[in-house]
């Protein structure tokens, strides 16, 4: 390999180490695009998991299963009723086949409005800086961004509350179970608060510093970065919206 | 099996023939640094023939196993000997279809000789290995659902039913006997087996 | 020529580092301690013990607390927190991570320079590769006489898996963590990686995800094997909770590692350097950094699957509830399959640029190479489920799968090809890491059609579930990986240290390991033939003769590896110098001095050609 070393020297002055803002840029929003792919391959798989089980409908139990309706269902009692009752009880009923039904469609796209709506007042923030030149606006729209996630992380909470669980014996013990689809949607939902969660300490990041001056008009890539990610989070709520607000009963 | 150890065994002898050809001829003697070689950096004639001749036996032992699946996999004939497997920690249990309606339980596998038998295979606990070497058939039994596999015994004799899927504790003792018996003899046994409705 | 091994340069005392000054190891123990002892005591009183899962809430938290002190206590999470609050590195910081004027002390804490990255996963890698080897051991010696006479079966069971999780992770990291970290950069003609930060973050995420394998072993570990299959997980105690979180926390290790190695490659090349003069290594490295980017979120949703179906009660491989292990089968196997070839092709592209440096001649058809192991990669990602041929989960794709897993083969054979292509008429220098070479051929070979016969559905219906997939696998991972990953140790060791692998020493753990190799599998094919189930604590007497023949070529590789291991251990400061390019190569990493300064090149070099040219020997000026 031939080796000139006279061509090539650093453009800048501090020891000649210290690279500009827009080649760091490059890397980072390669980074960002392996990252998302890796997101949308984990989504992939948690769709995967979704549809498969429904397909499989093990014994017939996506949405049923053998056992006593809990809290959340028509009729039902709470873990220490049942453990009193049923478990230790006296007069213990047989188990039945408890039916469940889909979540709310209603609350499910809520959520989502909710994750888009934040992803658009960060996408309106990384304008104002870059377009606009206007900071201020800027840190104003990231925290109406980072406020506005912590909502859908509320909503996101609730719908877990709501998720119907069933008072079954499994391997000799009591619990309070769930069925394959309220399984799907609890790990669909969990992965969607873990997202929103990081969201929403990279929106706070965004405001703290653009607050203190690390971002400012010349220095507005991180902004971008962020934005990059949040639309993915929010393009991603949508995805899952449609499938499990469509695909969910086995008729 | 044969087919494949016949195709494998010239691809095995001439990658060892040309290793130890280069290690032969070509090994640096002597200490120092060995001068450069030729730099040979391509050889597209190289690379056609070699990827040609993997693609070639490649196709033919898919061609081969293909073949071999569609046999194994035929559906079973019209009159089968059906026997329900049923594993559990550790241990394998048979149900067969006893005379007027009745079940028959074992413990131990008995076929006929010379008649298909499926087996419809279940699991209550966790994932077991259905295995019986002898007559190279296998699948998994699983817990909520069934698995099927079918197998005609052409030999009297005993034979394993041993468990390959991990399955706890005493996956290593999870054994049990099989028998070929003649027609007349498994018929003989079915009867007198206790029989549950 | 002299060998300066440190920088002589005078102590300056810096300001930079902030926290960091005082964050190592030990403080990362004890934090991650101190972590983890919260979290119980938090989550033991909160939480109703009488529930069934509770036991699995409380180790998982538990092991979440060790992870997060850990992270605190190394200093992984100063960078977030500064970066929450507006505060940057400045460039003193910069340079105290990166260990300026450290000495020794660098190796032991959460350092930016790639090089000091390398080293520690070289360390990381003989640590996992020993605790893994005693577990070999111990298996080996209770099966060498049939009946369970040393350990019971509980505790054979919990071996098995460990040590395969164990070997698993050491040789995910064997090429790719030392040489993917050390060399790879530096071919590139770049200063450091993409994201020195992120660097050794995934360095010190492994150290912390083997500290919850390893705690597994110690709460009862896992009784199921590495695979850990639904729904016996559900019998198993809470080893199998840390098992899981250890899974978790090694795929943050894992993917931080791919993205830095990608966009590396990607965006830091020095000028000239064009994707084909780039040693063929670095080619290795970014490949399998994006199959394992593609195949470990697979593995982490199934451990979260595996986490939520044990402390919530979820269904996704209970019947009862509507889930089936089929689920848990499939997502473990779609990472599984493509993750042999993230171990493989990193140890493959290392042993393409050792042919091509000790033949003295150019990597033979370099676009095939890159084809090769391209087209390796690509097909992986379709093959998953011949791992499920037997599990009767979906008769009709057995077909299917079996055209996609034996097509494999052609892409495999190019390997062959390409190592066979460069060493053809070349002027072979029969030095160590040529020897291991030698030793990766003729395992390969077997491996790779062992391989075949398993990929054919009728045989595989015989074969499944038997020692001679024991013995497949362990041809491609000790016989093959194991074997490209000394080569490339005993390669590079000499711009690491300064000095040479004693060539004596490694000629005789070579031999060792490599007869110990033919003597322990083959044996072990034999068992499998004749029908011996796999994860068997105890076998029938037909077997016997088989498993003392394997038990004893198992003593021979543990000495060939004990040899090995006091070799590097010993010639690490007291081998024989050798001076900064050795082997006459002429990729970047031999033309900077050894050791490397700080930021690799003073000025950073203008590349015309490719590596390959042994005609003249290059030099940086």
């Amino acid at each position: 390999m031939s080796i000139d070393t006279h061509a090539h020297h650093d453009a800048h002055a501090d020891g000649g180490h210290h690279e500009p803002p827009e080649v760091v840029d490059v890397r980072q929003r390669m980074s960002i695009w392996l990252f998302i792919a890796g997101d949308a391959l984990t989504l992939a798989a948690l769709v995967f998991t979704y549809l498969y089980l429904r397909g499989v409908n093990t014994s017939g139990h996506w949405m049923s299963m053998l056992g006593y309706p809990g809290p959340q269902l028509a009729g039902g009692h709470s873990w220490a009723f049942y453990d009193a009752n049923v478990f230790n009880g006296t007069n213990p009923a047989a188990p039945t086949t408890i039916v469940t039904g889909p979540l709310s469609a209603g609350l499910n796209w809520l959520g989502t409005a909710v994750t888009a709506i934040s992803a658009g007042f960060i996408w309106s923030a990384e304008r104002a800086l870059r377009v606009a030149k206007n900071k201020s606006a800027f840190t104003m729209l990231a925290a109406l961004g980072t406020i506005v996630a912590f909502v859908a992380i509320l909503i996101s909470f609730h719908q877990l509350s709501l998720i119907p669980q069933i008072y079954s014996i499994h391997n000799d013990s009591a619990v309070m179970a769930f069925t394959a689809y309220g399984s799907s949607m609890m790990i669909i939902i969990g992965a969607a608060i873990v997202h929103l969660m990081l969201l929403g300490f990279l929106g706070l990041g965004l405001t703290l510093r653009s607050a203190r001056g690390a971002i400012n008009v010349e220095n507005w890539y991180q902004s971008r970065l962020v934005r990059m990610f949040w639309v993915w989070v929010a393009i991603s709520a949508v995805a899952t919206s449609a499938l499990t607000t469509t695909i969910n009963t086995i008729h | 099996m044969v087919v494949f150890s016949v195709s494998a065994a010239p691809v095995a002898a001439g990658v060892y023939a040309a290793t130890l050809y280069i290690m032969r001829n070509w090994a640096h003697k002597g200490d120092g640094v060995p001068a450069a070689a030729p730099a040979i950096r391509e050889s597209a004639k190289t690379v056609i023939t070699w990827t040609l001749t993997s693609v070639i036996l490649t196709v033919f032992l898919l061609i081969w196993g293909l073949g071999a699946l569609a046999v194994d996999n035929s559906g079973a004939s019209s009159n089968p000997l059906v026997v329900n497997v049923t594993g559990q920690q550790w241990v394998w249990s048979f149900q067969y279809a006893g005379p007027n309606g009745t079940k028959v339980e074992s413990h131990d596998l008995y076929l006929p000789e010379g008649q298909e038998v499926v087996f419809h295979i279940t699991s209550v606990d966790v994932t077991h290995g259905f295995w019986l070497p002898q007559m190279g058939v296998q699948v998994d039994a699983n817990e909520g659902t069934f698995t099927e596999i079918h197998t005609t015994p052409n030999k009297l004799g005993t034979f394993d039913v041993r468990c390959t899927q991990f399955c706890g504790l005493n996956h290593a003792y999870m054994v049990t006997q099989g028998h070929v018996l003649t027609p007349s003899a498994f018929t003989t046994w079915l009867n007198s087996q206790p029989a549950r409705s | 020529m002299t060998t300066t091994l440190e920088h002589k340069a005078p102590v300056i005392k810096h300001e930079g580092g902030g926290l960091a000054r005082h964050q190592n190891f030990l403080t990362a123990m004890i934090g991650g301690i101190a972590g983890a002892f919260i979290a119980w005591a938090i989550a033991h009183h909160l939480l109703d013990q009488n529930v069934r899962t509770t036991s699995d809430a409380v180790a998982v938290l538990t092991g979440c607390g060790w992870i997060v002190g850990f992270w605190f206590g190394i200093g992984a999470l100063n960078a977030p927190f500064a970066w929450l609050i507006g505060k940057d590195q400045t460039r003193q910081d910069q340079l105290y991570y990166a260990g300026e004027d450290q000495g020794t002390k660098r190796y032991w804490k959460y350092c930016t320079d790639h090089k000091v990255v390398g080293v520690q996963y070289i360390v990381m890698t003989m640590v996992l590769l020993g605790a893994g080897g005693i577990l070999a051991m111990a298996i080996r010696t209770e099966l060498i006489f049939p009946g369970n006479h040393f350990v019971n079966q509980q505790v054979y069971n919990g071996f098995i898996a460990v040590h395969g999780m164990l070997m698993i992770l050491a040789l995910i990291v064997a090429v790719a963590g030392p040489w993917g970290n050390f060399v790879v950069p530096i071919m590139c003609g770049a200063k450091d990686m993409a994201f020195p930060r992120l660097n050794a973050l995934s360095l010190w995420t492994l150290v912390g995800a083997a500290g919850l394998l390893l705690t597994t072993l110690a709460v009862g570990s896992l009784t199921m094997g590495w695979v850990v299959l639904a729904p016996i997980t559900d019998q198993a105690g809470v080893g199998m909770d840390f098992f899981a979180l250890a899974i978790l926390v090694f795929t943050v290790s894992t993917t931080v590692a791919g993205v830095n190695t990608i966009c590396t490659v990607f965006t830091m090349r020095t000028k000239g350097m064009t994707l084909e003069r780039l040693p063929i290594m670095v080619w290795g490295a970014i490949i399998a950094a994006a199959l394992g980017l593609y195949a470990f979120p697979y593995f982490s949703l199934v451990e979260a699957l595996q986490i939520l179906d044990r402390t919530f009660s979820t269904s996704f491989f209970v019947g009862n509830g509507g889930g089936t292990g089929w689920l848990q089968a499939n997502l473990f196997w779609l990472m599984g399959h493509p993750e042999v070839y993230v171990i493989l092709i990193p140890a493959v592209a290392a042993l393409f640029e050792i042919a091509a440096v000790m033949a003295r001649k150019p990597v033979f058809s370099y676009r095939t190479a890159v084809a090769g192991m391209t087209g390796l990669a690509g097909l992986s990602i379709l093959v998953w489920a011949h791992h499920m041929f037997t599990t009767g989960w979906a008769p009709t794709l057995g077909g299917p799968f079996m055209v996609t897993t034996e097509l494999i083969s052609i892409p495999t054979g190019l390997f062959f090809l390409v190592l066979i292509g460069t060493l053809w008429r070349g002027n072979i220098w029969m030095k160590l890491p040529t020897v291991w070479m030698f030793g990766f051929i003729a395992n390969f070979i077997i491996a790779g059609i062992t391989g075949i016969y398993l990929s054919d559905i009728p045989i595989d219906n015989q074969l499944h579930g038997t020692m001679f997939v024991t013995a497949h696998f362990h041809y491609v991972f000790v016989g093959s990986v194991l074997f490209g990953a000394i080569a490339a140790l005993a390669f590079w060791y000499p711009k690491v240290t300064g000095r040479f692998l004693d060539e004596k020493l490694g000629r005789i753990s070579f031999w060792l390991a490599f007869i110990g190799v033919q003597v322990t599998f083959m044996s072990m094919f034999v068992s499998g033939l004749r029908g011996m189930p796999r994860r068997y604590s105890s076998y029938a007497f037909i077997f016997e003769h088989t498993n003392f023949i394997t038990t004893i070529g198992a003593y021979m590789i543990m000495a060939g590896m004990l040899v090995l291991g006091g070799a590097v251990i010993y010639c690490w400061n007291h081998g024989e110098p050798s001076g900064s390019n050795p082997w006459h190569a002429n990729s970047l990493e031999w033309l900077v001095s050894t050791p490397p300064p700080l930021e690799n090149f003073d000025v950073l070099p203008v590349i015309t050609e490719d590596p390959y040219n042994f005609e003249k020997e290059m030099v940086l000026s």
